[in-house]
């Protein structure tokens, strides 16, 4: 009778013995139980669905990244972290429905999101007042105010992005001087084509067309052929989703125009030369960055790796700017010691200088914007050749 | 204004145009003789493009080729769809809308899930562009132009003088009594169907190469088309023409004349149309 009563004993004897040496001697993996719950609100279905998963792959490689050497440091603790997404469909009603559900039941207090300016307008009046921290993309300006302090742009928007292309362009290619602007037809559009007016007016570009279409457009030849009467020197169509930029290019070549095309946005090569062809596509002038070439940083080069590590391979191109949300997200909260947002937010507005994988940056716009909440990182040319990128510059965007 | 200048204007027009017919006369075609608004038409539109794209991309089946399969696919498709999720809800309006719409949502998402956000493409047919009076136009959009004539054309010619084109119009007029007289009405409705959706399969077919594909086309499709039919007359392909191209040309030239505001263009000749003859303008009352 008391060799069973023994032998469980020193059974249970041995489990609690290596539950503290497990707990003495790699408190990391016994603290990373904890979870550290974020917030994330991007369009992962409709026709922003492209930058909301491409903003997700650049998410999630940072977050195993942060899991994988123990989780999230705060204090004496360490946290795995644990991503809730929300697809607001790039519709604001959506996000909003995303925003009550995430601060009202998942009880977070730091949100990642979206793409869409509608949205983050949407969900601002729940934010704000919960003192939720909302780290957003997305162009128009309203999006940054000074009675929006818990609101953090994580990456440029075109006005940044044209305050270093614009003069790239015009000192590359001196001639240049007659512009057309083509965006779609809504709040990110119509922000765009305000920023492209200013910025070109600023570098002595002169706007002889300017014209809104629809999302969802497909056929740009009626567009065009009126475009093609102002003889433009370069196109830029910065709002147009990455497709429809390899349509406009594609159908601007069929209908005979020599100049230059450009677009202060990322593209991915392979899919666009597929859609626009790659003769048509020779010399397009865009702000993405070829992680293999020229100006390439180490941590641009460790976070392809980690992305082909996941995902394999083809690399897509649009990811890397998404991934500041988390990694300075991540030093936020550790330089912090604490998971408050109001905590956190003091030390994103104190600190001058951040490491990401782009090289230092720092949060600028309190001329622009009214308050210091927009990221300023260096601005990259590349340029299409024989369906290829080719780097050619890096500018630091400079304040209007 | 030049001539040649006009002239593009005007072949943008037809281009356009056509493109509104392809999709929208199947989409007509179904309302025509079934009675039901089929908001699955633009998904099945998007579907065709992605047979194209497998077909030629992945299999390396050559363009006709897989413009036909894609038709035969998408046809096949709409029938299983008609069997299962139409026909228990025939001759019932709101519960078929619903049902056309959930399917819709339904081959969206799952078109989301199964060929990702991204855009894809299919391989030009034919490069190059011809000058036709001074207009620019590629020649693959010239084959796109000559291909919706052709089908507009066999269709029409099909329900005006086939014997199963002719029981489709009898069914149309008085379904009770064509039963009557011995037409199959559930036959003609799934042949209906097979033919609306071999349409909506053709124009993805047809357009993949033109533009792009991705999971959100139908969307749009399925809006331009029910503008269309609702201008030139539901139920009405003479109609689905008249419309596809009229919204063609307002938009082509609208564009170049008024700019930014072309697309409410369409929207404002549905108020017109609906507001001094609401049956279309080819429609019956």
């Amino acid at each position: 009778m008391m060799r069973p009563f023994r032998k469980s004993f020193w059974n249970r004897v041995s489990i609690l013995g290596i539950i503290f040496v497990l707990g003495v001697f790699f408190p990391p993996l016994y603290a990373a139980q904890k979870e550290f719950k974020i917030g994330a609100i991007f369009p992962l279905s409709g026709r922003g669905a492209t930058w909301g998963m491409a903003a997700q792959k650049a998410i999630t490689v940072k977050q195993k990244e942060v899991n994988a050497r123990g989780g999230l440091k705060v204090g004496g603790d360490t946290y795995k972290i644990e991503i809730v997404w929300e697809d607001d469909k790039y519709n604001a009603a959506s996000g909003r429905m995303a925003a009550e559900k995430l601060v009202n039941r998942d009880r977070v207090k730091f949100i990642l999101g979206s793409q869409s300016s509608a949205v983050i307008l949407a969900v601002q009046p729940i934010s704000e007042p919960n003192k939720i921290l909302f780290l957003v993309n997305s162009y128009a300006k309203e999006v940054l105010a000074p009675d929006k302090p818990y609101t953090f742009r994580m990456v440029l928007t075109s006005n940044e992005i044209l305050q270093g292309m614009y003069p790239w362009m015009t000192k590359t290619y001196p001639n240049l001087k007659n512009v057309a602007l083509v965006e779609p037809n809504d709040a990110t559009g119509w922000s765009i084509e305000k920023d492209c007016k200013r910025i070109a007016e600023q570098n002595r570009l002169q706007i002889g067309f300017s014209q809104f279409y629809e999302r969802g457009t497909s056929d740009f030849y009626p567009l065009l052929n009126k475009l093609l009467v102002a003889k433009p020197d370069f196109v830029d169509f910065t709002g147009a989703a990455p497709g429809d930029q390899a349509l406009i290019v594609k159908q601007l070549r069929e209908l005979g125009y020599k100049g230059k095309t450009f677009a202060g946005t990322t593209i991915d090569p392979t899919d666009f030369c597929k859609i626009a062809g790659v003769q048509n596509a020779e010399g397009h002038i865009s702000n993405t960055h070829d992680l293999l070439g020229a100006y390439t940083t180490e941590g641009q080069k460790k976070y392809y790796d980690d992305y082909i590590a996941i995902y394999g391979k083809p690399f897509d191109p649009v990811t890397p700017k998404y991934h500041t949300y988390l990694d300075i997200l991540v030093q936020a909260i550790e330089k912090s010691g604490s998971l408050d947002p109001t905590k956190v937010k003091d030390v994103m507005e104190k600190i001058d200088e951040w490491l990401t994988i782009f090289g230092p940056a720092k949060f600028g716009g309190k001329e622009y914007y009214g308050i210091k909440r927009q990221i300023i990182t260096p601005v990259y040319i590349s340029e299409m050749i024989n369906g290829n990128l080719v780097n050619r510059g890096t500018m630091m965007p400079s304040p209007p | 204004m030049t001539l040649s200048f006009f002239i593009q204007v005007f072949v943008n027009g037809l281009m356009l145009g056509l493109t509104y017919v392809l999709i929208a006369s199947g989409f007509s075609l179904i309302y025509g003789i079934m009675r039901l608004l089929n908001f699955a038409h633009g998904e099945f539109y998007m579907l065709g493009a992605f047979a194209t794209y497998l077909l030629c991309e992945h299999l390396g089946v050559n363009y006709f080729a897989a413009l036909i399969l894609s038709m035969v696919i998408i046809a096949a498709l709409g029938v299983v769809v008609y069997r299962f999720f139409f026909r228990p809800f025939r001759d019932q309006h709101d519960p078929s809308l619903v049902i056309a719409l959930a399917i819709a949502m339904l081959i969206g998402g799952l078109g989301l899930l199964i060929f990702g956000e991204k855009d894809k493409s299919v391989s030009p047919v034919f490069s190059g562009v011809i000058k036709v009076f001074g207009a620019t136009l590629s020649q693959e959009r010239m084959v796109v132009i000559l291909m919706a004539i052709f089908l507009m054309v066999a269709l029409t010619l099909y329900i005006k003088f086939s014997k199963t084109g002719q029981a489709m119009r009898a069914v149309a007029q008085d379904r009770e009594a064509a039963a009557l007289q011995g037409i199959g009405v559930d036959s003609t409705f799934t042949l209906c169907m097979a033919i609306s959706s071999a349409l909506a399969g053709a124009a993805g077919a047809l357009l993949a190469p033109l533009f792009f594909v991705n999971p959100f086309l139908g969307m749009h499709a399925v809006l331009k088309a029910l503008v269309v039919v609702v201008i030139g007359g539901l139920g009405s392909i003479p109609g689905a023409i008249a419309g596809g191209l009229l919204l063609g040309f307002v938009e082509s030239f609208g564009n170049t004349f008024l700019g930014d505001i072309t697309e409410i263009l369409g929207f404002i000749m549905v108020m017109i149309v609906l507001l001094f003859r609401p049956q279309g303008l080819f429609g019956h009352g």
